[in-house]
């Protein structure tokens, strides 16, 4: 976690001294090429050995992978299993966030606390996602229960951690400031604690949510009734490799949107203010 | 009529070679509408007392009082860093110490923020100004709130020689506009011999080792011969408090062989 | 707080309620009552309801799997495949990241197809990797590599980003010789970022290694612990389950936690001083 930290901060400074507005423009288009050339090299390579070294039964083709894909889209059951899953996320991320901040709270403010909470939280963390798979389908047998509660599981110590750690890096000084003015708790708490605290959220938010999704496949691949873990599965028991591909770009596809999109939009209208720096 | 009354003052930190004195039973009174500078080297308690004054911190004994008209006095702070809220407009920074939130609050922010020249930056973020700047927005916040009594603590250590003087002379008419009585805590001895109607020197152990009445006509300025001479003089003093603490410590040091 | 406490120290050491309840509120004590609580919710969910077996149940069955052998036999063979999946990740992530982390122009041709690496689910690479090289080693450790690559990459690559061009400078001003400055301005910058990705390459690389031993192999941990999953013997499946969580908190304890604060110590003299100073407030 503290690297993802110190590498997002770098990635701001060299946005901010980017901001000049002359070239921006060129040098966007230019990216954006480069990014390409980046996804043609990939595909490439994979023709190549599609085409010359291994059967389309063991690799197929791009574009066979890219006609199941449309294939997949026409007939919506992508969207439809697409909307399983992200349910089943958002449910769980946010029964996971609701437990996780208070504890999160309650360790950034107390030493106990955060004794009792430390280890049983970095344990969660670093639980092999296999684990919560299949304590799930034990404990919930098949269906929406159990990756609901398996996002929660790994939602929850991502969100605890890091509140604890925005809680603890609250600049003693603001408080100290306000305290001198007279400030209500109230007050402080909502200009003070949550600002300081909501980069800290945010990361939770972005790496959680990578995690959960992985977590939320695996558990619907042992035992899930409908989402792209479920989907996975049955292609692969029906030997596919075409279909597991297909519902891996579908995967990818959907990371990108959220990372390159959504949470990049969510990041700039929460931050403006460090784009001053 | 805001005075305050420091009487008797003691503070004692428990550390973990024993109980260190920082002040060590300090009395003084602060006149109305007067200009008073603390002067010391660092680690002589300035910033405590200051703290204690301004009621974040606890004496160990003594009191210290404030009063305007008879009720308690209204206070303001100036921190050595300037300490706004990064996430905040420079102009909703201001309104976050207003006891109300009204449109009297926001006629009294802008006001004050046209009296340090930044009304134009009312809705930048910190970030976006530099460090004189971020400080002129700490004094604007200071004097938004209309206090009756002024803290500052070394508000200018942080800054390059060139802004801190262009705000010492800033602070001088602001001050000559509204007289409050200011408390003001430096180690540069210049800065008070400009600033001040009062210097008081503190020395290490937290005693008042001098008090000397500043009674040179304002405006000053810096530059000024005779400012110059006051604070030759209070460097004098200074000297003469150092060989003093280095007789006291070779003392001890040939009583305890 | 510290004032408080020593204040009560003397007074009430005589007694041993008093100790007692002192020990409790330290690190040591917490964490322990932490643990303790945990054991105790966990065998009443197994008195309570049938479908979980309590701790005394997966202790006595980890025992059992110790005896017997399986234990060491088959950790033996998958920290074997762990040893060289993760080697080979991290030879093949730091090349990747410090080519992506110094030049601009691969930076922008690999960084997203990393993030797509970052993305994908473990479980879909032990699943194609099942189905390419079949039954075997293979799997496992092309399943590992794949699945840790990213993470080292991505963290070499920051690593590489943060050596700030000032100290290029400065020791190009000083004309400091190119192994001098490998080994005092690159290296030092690099390494605790490559440690700090190790960390996260262990954890997803050994999930990788457990799916793909779960689904595509004939012995190894993973697919001992499947073993008694389909014989539906759940303490044992549970004793396995136990040994995959001591082992991923201890390799993280005691190795890797403890390599990356070395690597990144000349960091933490700054964080020292910054959380001494509201300690120091509190103590008055």
């Amino acid at each position: 976690m503290t690297t993802t930290t110190l590498e997002r901060r770098a990635k701001h400074t060299r946005a901010a001294s980017n901001n000049a507005p002359r070239k921006r423009g060129a040098n966007k288009l230019q990216r954006v090429g480069l990014v390409l050339v980046g996804y043609l090299l990939l595909l490439g390579i994979w023709s190549y050995f599609s085409t010359y070294y291994f059967t389309p039964y063991i690799l197929p083709p791009p574009w066979a992978v890219a006609a199941e894909m449309w294939h997949l889209l026409i007939d919506g059951t992508a969207f439809v299993q697409f909307g399983a899953s992200i349910g089943k996320i958002a449910a769980g991320f946010a029964i996971g966030a609701l437990i996780g901040a208070p504890i999160g709270l309650l360790m950034g403010r107390s030493r106990y606390w955060k004794n009792f909470f430390q280890q049983p939280m970095l344990v969660l963390g670093n639980v092999p996602g296999l684990t919560y798979a299949v304590f799930a389908l034990i404990l919930f047998g098949i269906g929406a229960v159990g990756p609901v509660v398996a996002v929660t599981l790994v939602a929850l110590p991502y969100v605890a951690l890091n509140v604890a750690q925005g809680v603890e890096e609250v600049d003693p000084h603001l408080i100290h400031m306000s305290t001198v003015y007279g400030r209500s708790r109230k007050d402080v708490i909502r200009s003070v604690f949550l600002p300081s605290v909501m980069p800290y959220l945010f990361s939770a938010l972005r790496y959680g949510f990578a995690m959960a999704w992985k977590v939320e496949a695996l558990t619907e691949v042992f035992g899930g009734r409908s989402g792209i873990g479920f989907m996975i599965r049955a292609e692969y028991q029906e030997f596919s490799v075409t279909g597991v591909l297909a519902w891996t770009g579908f995967f990818v596809l959907f990371i990108l949107l959220v990372e390159r999109v959504f949470l990049a939009q969510l990041e700039n209208r929460i931050f403006a203010w460090r784009g001053g720096r | 009529m805001a005075t305050v009354t420091v009487d008797c003052l003691r503070k004692v930190f428990a550390t973990p070679t024993g109980p260190q004195t920082v002040i060590d039973d300090i009395s003084f009174e602060v006149a109305d509408q007067s200009f008073l500078s603390l002067v010391g080297p660092s680690g002589c308690g300035k910033t405590t007392l200051l703290n204690i004054i301004s009621g974040i911190e606890a004496a160990t004994s003594g009191s210290v009082e404030m009063k305007e008209n008879g009720q308690a006095a209204k206070l303001a702070y100036v921190f050595q860093e300037p300490r706004l809220l990064p996430w905040r407009s420079v102009f909703d920074n201001l309104m976050y110490v207003q006891p109300v939130q009204d449109d009297a609050a926001r006629e009294r922010v802008t006001t004050a923020l046209e009296r340090v020249g930044l009304a134009h930056a009312a809705k930048k973020w910190p970030g976006q100004l530099s460090g004189g700047q971020q400080q002129r927005i700490g004094i604007a916040r200071a004097f938004s709130v209309e206090p009756d009594v002024l803290l500052m603590d070394e508000p200018f250590s942080h800054l390059d020689a060139i802004t801190a003087r262009g705000l010492r002379e800033h602070l001088q008419e602001l001050w000559a506009h509204t007289r409050k009585t200011v408390i003001f805590v430096t180690h540069d001895v210049s800065e008070a011999a400009e600033l001040s109607d009062r210097i008081l020197m503190l020395a290490p152990g937290g005693r008042i080792h001098e008090d000397i009445q500043v009674t040179l006509p304002r405006p000053r300025r810096a530059s000024d011969p005779e400012v110059a001479v006051l604070e030759a003089s209070v460097l004098r003093r200074f000297e003469d408090l150092e060989a003093a603490t280095k007789n006291q410590s070779a003392q001890l040091h040939s009583q305890t062989a | 707080m510290t004032t408080t406490e020593k204040r009560v120290q003397p007074a009430d050491s005589g007694t041993t309620t008093a100790k007692v309840r002192h020990w409790l509120v330290r690190p040591i004590g917490a964490s322990t009552t932490a643990a303790v609580i945990f054991l105790v919710i966990w065998q009443l969910a197994d008195a309570l309801g049938d479908r979980l077996p309590g701790p005394i149940a997966v202790t006595a069955a980890a025992i059992l799997e110790v005896q017997e052998g399986e234990f060491i036999d088959n950790f033996a063979i998958s920290m074997q495949r762990f040893g060289i999946g993760i080697g080979l990740s991290i030879v093949i992530g730091t090349v990747l990241g410090l080519a992506i982390g110094s030049s601009r122009l691969l930076n922008d041709v690999l960084g997203d197809l990393n993030l797509v690496g970052l993305a994908i689910p473990a479980v879909i690479w032990a699943l194609l990797c099942t189905m390419w090289f079949g039954f075997g080693n293979t799997a496992p450790i092309v399943t590992i590599v794949l699945s840790a690559v990213p993470f080292i990459a991505v963290n070499v690559a920051a690593g590489a980003r943060s050596i700030p061009p000032s100290l290029q400078h400065m020791s190009g001003s000083f004309a400091v010789p190119f192994n001098r400055r490998l080994r005092h301005v690159m290296l030092p910058a690099v390494s605790g970022y490559l440690f700090a990705g190790i960390r996260f390459a262990v954890m997803s690389g050994w999930n990788g290694l457990l799916l793909s031993e779960w689904f595509g192999a004939s012995d190894g941990v993973g697919h001992r612990a499947r073993y008694w999953y389909d014989a539906n013997r759940m303490p044992g499946f549970l004793a396995w389950i136990a040994f995959f969580i001591l082992f991923m908190v201890l390799t993280d304890r005691l190795l890797l936690e403890r390599i990356s604060r070395k690597a990144f110590r000349w960091r933490d003299g700054d964080a020292d001083a910054k959380s001494a100073e509201p300690a120091k407030n509190l103590a008055g």
